[in-house]
């Protein structure tokens, strides 16, 4: 079961958010090769987003590799998506600097930062 | 993109002295999702009534898309013009009869049953406009004119009303056009927001292109007065300026934080912003 959550109050676009969701979802393996994507508009439905923003989230994830579309039968993850390594790496460098300029507003120091991860790491 | 399936061109109207609407234009594409929004009195509803073909404007014209006609516009509004002792059954049959439409053409709302020997001012305010939309719905309408209704249902069948003009944008490729004060109402369906003030359209813009336009600059730093300052709320502890049109390139020309704002909040500034003109004329 994909499970695709969109914020509609976010500032950042809905279809922007759909296409981050469904790499993560590949990233993190639920979502394989071959796996079929939910319908446009059961989709749209779901998320109440109009069908045409579905539509360009699925398009762009086609352009990027990852998505492939055949006529008449929906849309499907691609068995091989491209560079996974390196999107990972992007998407986590996105997530730390956000994290790091949270830390930093609450005056922590790097190495206070450091010692935080460390402790934290140790203990799970 | 795709064909205009309804123009309106230069529409006036006039109640007494005032201008209710000022030489409005606007076109609107098949499969389309517009949102209309704007102050009281800004002119929203005549301009939607003026498209469903409810008021003859005093001036201008709504021209149809080719092969098109005024039953392929759907108006629902909160004023539900039906027979208050009609039964849903009697309804839909003089509605059948006035549009042409036949038999077991009209769709059922998922979810939502509703006995067809009530009478219709048993309904609910939110049974009325999803019995209303099941009978636009039964005409295929090219166009859906949605006049503030959204608000007034429940959360349930608000999502019913929503779904269904979903799986109606996706089926028949209908634009909508929804007069809105509260835009996460309508979920992010509407991918075009138009904001009226005065009889006037202020503003019409693709969704994405207005929000990446205005951001908010919240604290007590000083701008610069080349910054276009749309509107300015202040108290002792909180102020917020909200700049549009924004430019990307002054996220690193300026020591600022520009902030991404939601649509409702957008769309508050904007009206803020003229009630401050008025206030200054």
């Amino acid at each position: 079961m994909l499970i695709l959550n969109i914020d509609p109050v976010s500032p950042v676009p809905a279809y922007q958010q759909i296409i981050q969701a469904v790499k993560i979802e590949i990233l993190s393996g639920r979502l394989k090769g071959g796996d079929r994507l939910p319908p446009i508009r059961e989709l749209a439905k779901i998320l109440k987003l109009n069908p045409n923003t579905v539509a360009k989230a699925y398009y762009t994830l086609e352009e990027g590799g990852f998505v492939e579309s055949r006529p008449g039968s929906g849309n499907w993850v691609k068995t091989r998506a491209p560079d996974l390594d390196s999107l990972r790496l992007s998407m986590l460098e996105g997530e730390t600097k956000a994290y790091l300029e949270k830390a930093f507003s609450l005056g922590a120091s790097l190495q206070d930062v450091r010692h935080s991860l460390e402790r934290i790491t140790r203990h799970e | 993109m795709s064909e205009i399936i309804l123009e309106a061109k230069n529409l006036a109207v006039r109640y007494g002295r005032q201008m209710a609407l000022n030489s409005v234009s606007a076109a609107f594409a098949a499969g389309e999702a517009t949102v209309i929004a704007g102050s009281n009195g800004a002119g929203k509803s005549t301009l939607l009534r003026c498209m469903a073909g409810a008021i003859v404007p005093d001036r201008g014209q709504v021209v149809l898309g080719p092969g098109l006609d005024k039953a392929k516009v759907g108006f629902i509004s909160d004023r539900l013009s039906l027979y208050e002792n009609w039964t849903l059954g009697e309804a839909w049959r003089f509605h059948r009869e006035v549009f042409r439409i036949p038999a077991g053409e009209r769709p059922d709302i998922e979810g939502v049953a509703l006995d067809e020997r009530r009478k219709i001012r048993e309904l609910s305010v939110g049974e009325r406009t999803l019995f209303h939309l099941s009978l636009i719905l039964a005409q295929r309408p090219a166009v859906l004119l949605i006049d503030e209704v959204v608000h007034g249902l429940d959360p349930f069948l608000r999502e019913k009303f929503l779904e269904t003009v979903i799986e109606a944008m996706d089926d028949l490729k209908t634009a909508v056009i929804m007069v809105n004060h509260t835009l996460s109402d309508t979920s992010e369906i509407p991918e075009r927001v138009l904001i009226m003030d005065e009889g006037r359209i202020l503003l019409d813009e693709p969704r994405d292109a207005l929000m990446a336009k205005v951001k908010k600059v919240a604290g007590e730093s000083t701008l610069p007065s080349s910054l276009p300052v749309l509107f300015e709320t202040a108290s002792e502890f909180r102020r917020d300026r909200y700049i549009y049109p924004f430019q990307e390139e002054w996220r690193g020309k300026y020591e600022l934080k520009f902030a991404d704002i939601g649509l409702d909040e957008i769309v508050k500034a904007f009206i803020g912003g003229c009630y401050v003109q008025k206030r200054a004329r």
